[in-house]
């Protein structure tokens, strides 16, 4: 028979014995027969001398025989009720002739004492203390203390309670309680001694971890005495404990029990008694863990601070917290590498929950931190501590972000890591800077963010590349690598200095350090680069024109003062001459602006800030034509945007010589056109000769597409830029000429796509700019190319097959048919459009 | 709550990260999931992130594409019906001069719709002429614009009930922090 198989028949005889047992006693309960009563409880009770049974079963066995002594507590108290003095049955009791049942009915009727008040409750209590003592058997003892706990629970002369006075006071309660709880511990210890070979250690062990709830139970009990205040606990109950704690000199009950202390009591409880707690700590056994206890102590105590509570001013919790961590590393010598940073980890945490603002606390940690990694000799960490250090610097991050940089240590931590794990570490630090909100103002934030999240900027020199080689990558590094990428570009944004000075600084700064990424990160990162660039660059431009106007003030200020200085001078001498003579008034004071106060002209000219956008997007351009030539065409707008013509010129050739050189894709160029055309026509401040240079140059284009259709539609678009801004504007573009001779080229075109039937929709379309330059007044634009237009259509629509393309056609036919009817009935359009026939 | 008929979303130009780091949080708060049943987008999402974000806040997205989206699955345009009302869309980059109302008045023929929605400026705008309300819910990010459009994050809301618009337009005020609105109602046909 297995140890197991014995264990389930052992159980199952004495349960069975129980139950024979009570149910005759139940018998002899209704028969009002104490003395067979009493008799046949014994047998039952009996059963628990065992010590055949493991903790677990014997509980089992215990529990059964307790739901059947309920009957015997409540016979005693009617017997009580109906007269019969208790202390007669307490006497009766002690004639058991053994002694397990004779202390459960001790302690049964020991209840039913106390509460017919027939005896103070201290003098019960201490009898039974006293008489439970006999059993030092360890699973029996424990249980039978466990009945004794829970009988007296509610009958304790706590204060506030029906048995303090005559009773007794909270001082017998937690002596009763104390008592108890330090001979249950004795017994538990005991337990892990009962004979058996290195071999039973484990499950000795086991056994215990099964039971540890039974002494536990007793600092929860302690815990709900309502008369023991903060002095009481920090002067009696936790010396009593900690005593035992340490005096037991077992691993087990010294991690268990410190744990309860700091679960079971409460927050101002531990606030008054942290540096006994902790000095506690420093000298348990050294197996147990005492990195668990100190962190759930700082936890508790961090999620009192979080909340309503604070933890006092003059409670310097994180100096006990270290005293007692930096003795334990000096007299532990079995704690590994990963173990100590952990601890450290804890320590910081507590810091940056409860002192937030204590940014050297933090400090203070990751130096602790930085100084073991520096004293272990090995080259390279585990990959534990690896995971540790990794931790230890992704913490601070969420509630600090950028002011890490500020740390010292931080970085010097940084280094310890390899280059996967700084990696992960900058995402996150980029993350939470982007989260945060706060600005990059400031070149030297800038040279620390940068150089801290190094392994996002560029590749590694020695290791493997951040960016993953094209052919190798599998998608998910590929996405991960666009995801970090895209979080530094995010970075460029948040460059937000006020000087514009400051500002180029920090932007040049950041060039230098994108270019160092290689061609698969500067596709991401340099263009917000250019953005942020161009909207210096209006800036800039703005403080150059206050300049001007603020010179020009002070000019006339200046000759103002002159002009009156001179007059003063003229009437000293008039007055020299002539004694009598009078001024005509008194002169005009003029006060000069301190010199202070005159807003400066920038550092860094609106010239200069272009100069470097041109010199980014040049050094972009042949890995990323397509997109270089779009933030050629931006600055462009920009440059004519601040009145630089050559700028402006010199962007849109550039954008010109990479659409002959680069762009060979025909819908690429078709795409790259339609943004020249638009550019062009945002720009109003070009030389005529460079302007028509250029527009020539896009028409040529234009008509040398490769596909019909796009021919045809894009010289119809090229036709706008003959004919810009009206006539009333001083920088107007008009060509009527070329814009009818773009219209004729068009259709002629169009003409030209009758095989695949699209000449029809490219004739409504050319219809819709002759009437567009028609309604701006193109002197050349006659009514009469309307009307033939009109009449070509009308001839070419009724051939077209049915179908979606027609009913498209006639959709925009109709519309603009439409239109021209609202025009002719208006009654500012009417005269001009009544000569159209339709 | 009242019953605003089908809500649309108009939004776009976000150039995230190009232009701009985020969508105001205001912003974002507004924009959740389960308010509007379409949202229309006049492009430059440049990111997958971004298109996902629109995707999850309606049942119907309908994105066109913008001069500096590279996805060349996108559309240059479309047309969604809505109500009673046939919406032209389009990002706005290939109609020149740009911006230019007389010039859009030629693609709302082309498309033949009530409503044209279109954006590139970076300038939010409701317009009626000729009949069709031109729509341009400017950049929902603030994204820069080198026309001088641009630093005001705006985007449109429209409640379409049969042939009725109420057309709320969002703009965010950075200095103040707060979100300003404007309203137009307009009907079809009107």
């Amino acid at each position: 028979m297995s140890a197991q198989e014995e264990q389930i028949k052992y159980l199952t005889e004495a349960t069975k014995k129980v139950k024979e047992h009570a149910f005759y006693m139940k018998r002899a309960i209704d028969a009002n027969d104490l003395d067979t009563t009493l008799s046949l409880a014994a047998d039952m009770l009996r059963e628990l001398k065992t010590s055949l049974l493991t903790p677990r079963n014997y509980y089992e066995l215990y529990m059964s025989v307790l739901d059947s002594l309920r009957h015997v507590e409540d016979f005693f108290a009617s017997l009580n009720a109906a007269g019969t003095p208790v202390v007669e049955i307490y006497e009766k009791v002690q004639h058991c002739a053994n002694v397990v049942p004779r202390l459960y009915l001790l302690i049964a009727v020991g209840g039913v004492y106390i509460k017919s008040g027939e005896a103070p409750a201290k003098d019960i209590l201490k009898d039974l203390i006293e008489m439970v003592k006999c059993v030092q058997y360890p699973t029996r003892g424990l249980f039978l203390r466990n009945y004794l706990s829970q009988t007296s629970r509610d009958k304790l002369p706590d204060t506030g309670s029906e048995y303090e006075g005559v009773g007794g006071n909270v001082k017998d309660a937690y002596e009763f309680v104390l008592q108890n709880f330090s001979e249950m511990n004795r017994l538990w210890v005991r337990l892990q001694h009962m004979g058996g070979d290195k071999s039973t250690r484990k499950k000795r062990e086991k056994e215990r971890q099964d039971l540890k709830i039974l002494v536990g139970t007793n600092l929860v009990r302690l815990s709900q005495l309502e008369g023991v205040d903060t002095d009481c606990y920090r002067d009696v109950i936790l010396p009593e404990i900690l005593k035992n704690v340490v005096e037991c000199k077992d691993t087990i009950s010294q991690g268990y029990l410190m744990d309860c202390v700091i679960q079971v009591f409460p927050d101002e409880f531990h606030l008054a008694t942290l540096e006994t707690f902790l000095t506690t700590c420093t000298k348990l056994k050294e197996k147990v863990n005492i990195r668990t206890i100190l962190q759930s102590m700082m936890n508790r105590l961090s999620l009192f601070g979080e909340g309503e509570g604070r933890i006092p001013p003059d409670l310097d919790a994180f100096r006990l917290f270290n005293d007692c961590i930096t003795k334990i590393l000096e007299e532990r010598s079995n704690l590994d590498l990963a173990e100590i940073l952990r601890l450290q980890t804890s320590l910081m945490q507590f810091a940056l929950k409860c002192y937030p603002g204590r940014l050297d606390y933090v400090n203070y940690c990751l130096g602790m931190c930085a100084s073991v990694l520096s004293a272990t000799k090995s080259e390279s960490l585990d990959e534990t501590s690896v995971a540790e250090v990794e931790e230890l610097l992704s913490i601070p991050l969420s509630s600090l972000a950028l002011q890490v940089l500020d740390l010292q240590q931080y970085s010097e931590l940084l280094t310890y890591l390899p280059y996967e794990n700084r990696r992960q570490v900058a995402t996150i630090l980029v993350r939470s800077t982007l989260f945060s909100g706060g600005s990059l103002d400031s070149v030297e934030k800038l040279e620390k963010l940068f150089k801290a999240i190094t392994p996002l900027i560029k590749d590694d020199e020695k290791e493997s590349s951040g960016a993953p080689e094209k052919d190798e990558a599998d998608e998910a590094a590929l996405a991960e690598f666009k995801e970090e990428q895209t979080l530094v570009a995010r970075l460029v944004h948040m460059m937000k200095s006020p000087d514009t000075d400051v500002q180029f600084k920090i932007l040049s700064m950041t060039r230098k350090h994108f270019g160092q990424g290689g061609v698969k990160r500067i596709g991401h990162t340099l263009p917000p680069l250019v953005f942020a660039g161009l909207k210096l660059a209006h800036k800039v431009k703005k403080r150059e024109l206050d300049a001007v106007k603020v010179q020009n003030k002070l000019k006339a200020l200046k000759e103002k003062q002159e002009k009156i200085e001179q007059e003063r001078k003229e009437r000293q001498a008039k007055k020299a001459a002539d004694p009598e003579y009078e001024p005509p008034g008194p002169l005009e004071d003029i006060v000069m602006p301190d010199e202070s106060a005159i807003p400066k002209p920038p550092a860094t000219s609106c010239r200069k800030v272009f100069q470097f956008l041109h010199e980014i997007v040049t050094a972009m351009a042949v890995s990323y034509p397509d997109l270089s030539l779009k933030l050629f065409l931006q600055s462009a707008v920009a440059a004519d945007n601040c009145k630089f013509k050559a700028i402006a010129y010199e962007f849109m050739s550039q954008a010109f010589i990479l659409y002959e050189d680069e762009l060979t894709d025909s819908k690429a160029q078709l795409r790259a056109l339609v943004l020249m055309v638009g550019t062009l026509l945002s720009c109003s401040n070009f030389e005529k000769d460079d302007y028509d240079a250029l527009i020539t140059k896009t028409t040529q284009y234009a008509a040398k597409l490769l596909k019909k259709p796009d021919q045809c539609r894009m010289v119809t678009l090229c036709s706008h830029l003959f004919f810009v801004g009206s006539a009333e504007d001083a920088n107007h573009y008009h060509d009527p000429k070329r814009v009818l001779e773009c219209l004729q080229r068009a259709l002629k075109i169009a003409d030209g796509c009758m095989a695949s039937s699209a000449h029809v929709h490219l004739f409504v379309e050319i219809l819709n700019h002759y009437l567009y330059y028609f309604e701006l007044h193109n002197p050349l634009i006659a009514d009469k190319y309307l009307t033939g237009l009109i009449a070509l259509i009308n001839e070419h629509i009724d051939s077209m097959d049915h179908g979606e393309q027609r009913t498209e056609v006639e959709g925009m036919y109709r519309n603009t048919l439409r239109h021209i009817a609202r025009k002719k009935e208006e009654e500012e359009t009417k005269d001009k459009f009544k000569s159209i026939v339709v | 709550m009242a019953n605003f008929g089908e809500l649309v979303l108009v939004i776009g130009d976000l150039h995230m990260p190009q232009r701009a780091a985020d969508i105001p949080a205001k912003f974002k708060k507004m924009l959740v999931p389960n308010k509007m049943q379409h949202v229309l987008c006049t492009g430059n999402l440049t990111t997958r992130e971004s298109h996902d974000m629109l995707r999850n806040l309606a049942p119907n997205v309908h994105v066109v594409r913008g001069d500096f989206d590279d996805q060349q699955n996108l559309p240059e345009q479309k047309t969604v019906m809505i109500g009673a009302f046939k919406i032209g869309l389009l990002h706005g980059h290939q109609v020149v001069p740009w911006g230019s109302l007389s010039a859009l008045a030629m693609k709302a023929r082309a498309l033949d719709c009530d409503i044209l929605i279109s954006g590139h400026t970076h300038e939010s705008a409701v317009t009626r002429k000729d009949g069709i309300w031109y729509i341009n819910p400017g950049s929902v990010t603030g994204a820069y614009s080198p026309t001088g459009g641009g630093d005001v994050p705006s985007f449109i809301l429209l409640a379409v009930q049969g042939e009725k618009v109420v057309c709320y337009c969002y703009k965010y005020n950075e200095a103040k922090d707060s979100v300003e609105v404007s309203k137009t109602e307009f009907s079809k046909g009107e």
